[in-house]
């Protein structure tokens, strides 16, 4: 805590995130531990898993021979093959939903309309449309839906409702949206961090950012991030208004984009969580260009947005990029812990150089503890010994740090000789 | 040592099975978390025992730090330990056993967190609160502190305090809580980061823990 007397009053400043204060903070709620050695609890479990282990041995020697189960397998094949004979099609299916992609685009997970609507027939009868000018992909089909993964632009769904509930979903920046069966549209510019859903029948669900927000038939909804700081301003628009904007043309906006994107940094867009956005530009830029000329901040914010938004390998290159171009900078020594993360993710064995790095670079840096405790733990997996001692070593520096309990599991380990 | 898959009838022949999962007489502490699910699944009593003695003060830890101080906590341990028997034939990397009780845990936080929100709002209590459980000792000053912490992260949703206890009190990386939270990394990032710089700024206007802060930080200083 920091006061300052200005003019005969006290002022307070506020306590940054990466502080002591907040330190002592984080210390104070792992003090937490609720440790328990009494071994009634054990036994209660124990007792409860032989309950359900009785009952699932006794349920099994009450079913039906094994003969009997394929004899009604049998039937209940040829029932379906002559009931698919007689209805053309089988009454449901266990195969997700497959689609066919329209004016002879290549079907794929990724899709891109340039110049002309792309539309998606999938075999339950829905129909999505990605309109011009969007980029987005087919993350996933089930047997009751897709998801889809907007990255900007606009997609156009008719959904067939089914008896079950249908399973449709869009992942647009922080939102989700989820329907069941209903028309509507979803349209995410990406650098302006710029939602809007238009529903003309059934029932949709936003979620995202803090909010949810449940449309019926007629409603809109649009979100607009005011600025990265505010975390943005939420606004309901009018059915009425909100049709006359859907009828604008959607290129209308596209020429803007740059220009939206040139007023907001990418750090910005990071703090927003529009990773994709900052990807996108640097691609635009060239990756490669970007890598060895773009600012300090600029490929600090290219490293986040790259390892946030699952691009693993230009996270990489940044994080190289960050310790080839601002050796001795604070991000350069970061850098080396999170190329250390990257490389366990990976199950490189390199993982553990790159914890030596941020530890002999800033041994008393805001990584310090997690490099420690994570060494600690790759090298147990293969030297008891040293990893006891890097055990004893966190506990020295971190007693209640977050490894602390691996730490003393290893001791203990050593303790009896294993 | 902990996670080697053992070929147990191979390497123990003449100690074969007294009860299901031929772990009759082995030395279950040497033996790998992916071989005690193995034989859990197959019903052995004595795996059973061995994964709750192994990973239960780590489920402990989790659910205390995420429901606060002085919360009775054996019905949930139990509740994990049984979901994570009902869910371990399908764990897809038993080996990784410690890290997917962890995300029960917190899964189990959240619903219980639910609950006690909904128990508020229908004041199934005088006071609209759940009566405390007997706490443990604790030097009056961390105590308060503690429950000041506490009622500012009670006014959190369910998920940005389990993102703020998993991130900044347990210590998760980004992507080992969105993970466990099954979130995805950009909520977790987003969440995260405006959850710790609410708190903060709530914990400084609060004068016991704020109080407790300073006499923390300076006697670490001095």
């Amino acid at each position: 805590m920091t006061e300052r007397a200005t003019d005969g009053k006290a002022r307070r400043e506020p306590w940054a995130s990466e502080g002591a204060e907040a330190d002592a903070l984080f210390e104070l709620a792992r003090s937490l531990d609720a440790p328990s050695s009494e071994d009634a609890p054990a036994r209660r479990f124990v007792a409860a898993f032989r309950a359900q282990s009785d009952t699932k041995a006794e349920r099994s020697r009450l079913t039906m021979p094994r003969q009997w189960h394929y004899g009604l397998a049998f039937v209940a094949a040829v029932s379906l093959v002559l009931l698919w004979f007689k209805a053309g099609s089988l009454p449901w299916s266990g195969d997700a939903l497959s689609y066919r992609v329209s004016s002879g685009a290549v079907a794929s997970q990724l899709l891109e309309a340039r110049h002309e609507p792309i539309k998606l027939d999938f075999s339950d009868g829905t129909v999505v449309t990605v309109e011009r000018a969007t980029r987005a992909h087919v993350s996933e089909t089930t047997q009751r839906g897709a998801r889809f993964r907007l990255d900007s632009g606009k997609l156009s769904f008719d959904v067939v409702p089914h008896a079950e509930r249908g399973n449709w979903s869009v992942d647009a920046g922080p939102f989700q949206v989820r329907v069941t069966g209903t028309i509507f549209t979803v349209e995410w510019l990406a650098a302006e961090g710029s939602l809007r859903v238009d529903v003309t029948r059934g029932h949709v669900i936003v979620e995202g950012a803090g909010q949810r927000r449940e449309l019926g038939a007629g409603d809109s909804f649009q979100h607009r991030e005011a600025s990265a700081a505010t975390g943005g301003v939420l606004l309901e628009v009018p059915a009425a208004t909100a049709r006359a904007v859907a009828a604008e043309p959607p290129n209308a906006v596209r020429p803007a984009l740059p220009a939206a994107e040139k007023e907001r940094s990418w750090s910005d867009l990071v703090a927003a969580g529009q990773f994709a956005a900052v990807i996108d530009a640097a691609h635009r830029r060239g990756a490669q260009a970007c890598l060895s000329a773009c600012s300090r901040e600029d490929l600090r914010a290219l490293a986040d947005a790259a390892r946030l938004g699952n691009d693993g390998q230009l996270a990489e290159r940044a994080l190289l990029a960050q310790r080839a171009r601002f050796a001795g900078s604070s991000d350069a020594t970061a850098a080396a812990f999170l190329l250390g993360r990257r490389a366990e993710d990976r199950r490189e064995p390199n993982a553990i150089a790159w914890y030596d790095n941020y530890l002999s670079e800033a041994p008393q840096g805001r990584f310090a503890g997690d490099a420690l405790g994570r060494k600690m733990l790759l090298v147990a997996k293969s030297d008891a010994k040293r990893g006891a001692a890097l055990a004893e070593q966190y506990l020295e520096r971190f007693r209640a740090g977050p490894y602390a309990g691996h730490a003393r599991s290893l001791l203990e380990a050593k303790g009896r000789g294993h | 040592m902990s996670s080697h898959p053992l070929p147990l009838v191979r390497t123990m022949p003449r100690l074969v099975p007294a009860e299901p999962g031929n772990l009759a007489e082995l030395p279950l502490d040497s033996v790998g978390d992916a071989a005690l699910v193995k034989a859990l699944v197959q019903g052995s009593e004595r795996a059973a025992s061995a994964i709750w003695h192994r990973h239960a003060a780590a489920v402990r830890r989790t659910l205390a730090r995420a429901l606060g101080p002085d919360q009775e906590l054996e019905d949930l341990l139990q509740e994990v330990f049984m979901g994570f028997v009902k869910r371990a034939s399908k764990l897809e990397d038993p080996s990784n056993l410690r890290a997917y009780l962890v995300s029960i845990a917190f899964r189990t936080a959240a619903m219980e967190i639910r609950r006690r929100k909904v128990r508020r709002w229908v004041t199934l209590t005088s006071t609209g609160e759940v009566p405390d459980a007997p706490s443990a000792p604790r030097e009056p000053d961390e105590a308060r502190a503690l429950h000041a912490l506490y009622r500012i992260l009670d006014q959190l949703s369910a998920r940005d305090r389990l993102v703020f206890v998993a991130r900044y009190i347990e210590g998760l990386q980004i992507d080992e809580t969105a993970a466990s939270l099954e979130l995805s990394k950009a909520t977790v990032w987003r969440s995260g980061k405006a959850t710790l710089q609410h708190v903060m700024a709530k914990a400084q206007q609060d004068p016991v823990l704020s109080g407790y802060v300073a006499r923390t930080v300076k006697a670490s200083r001095s």
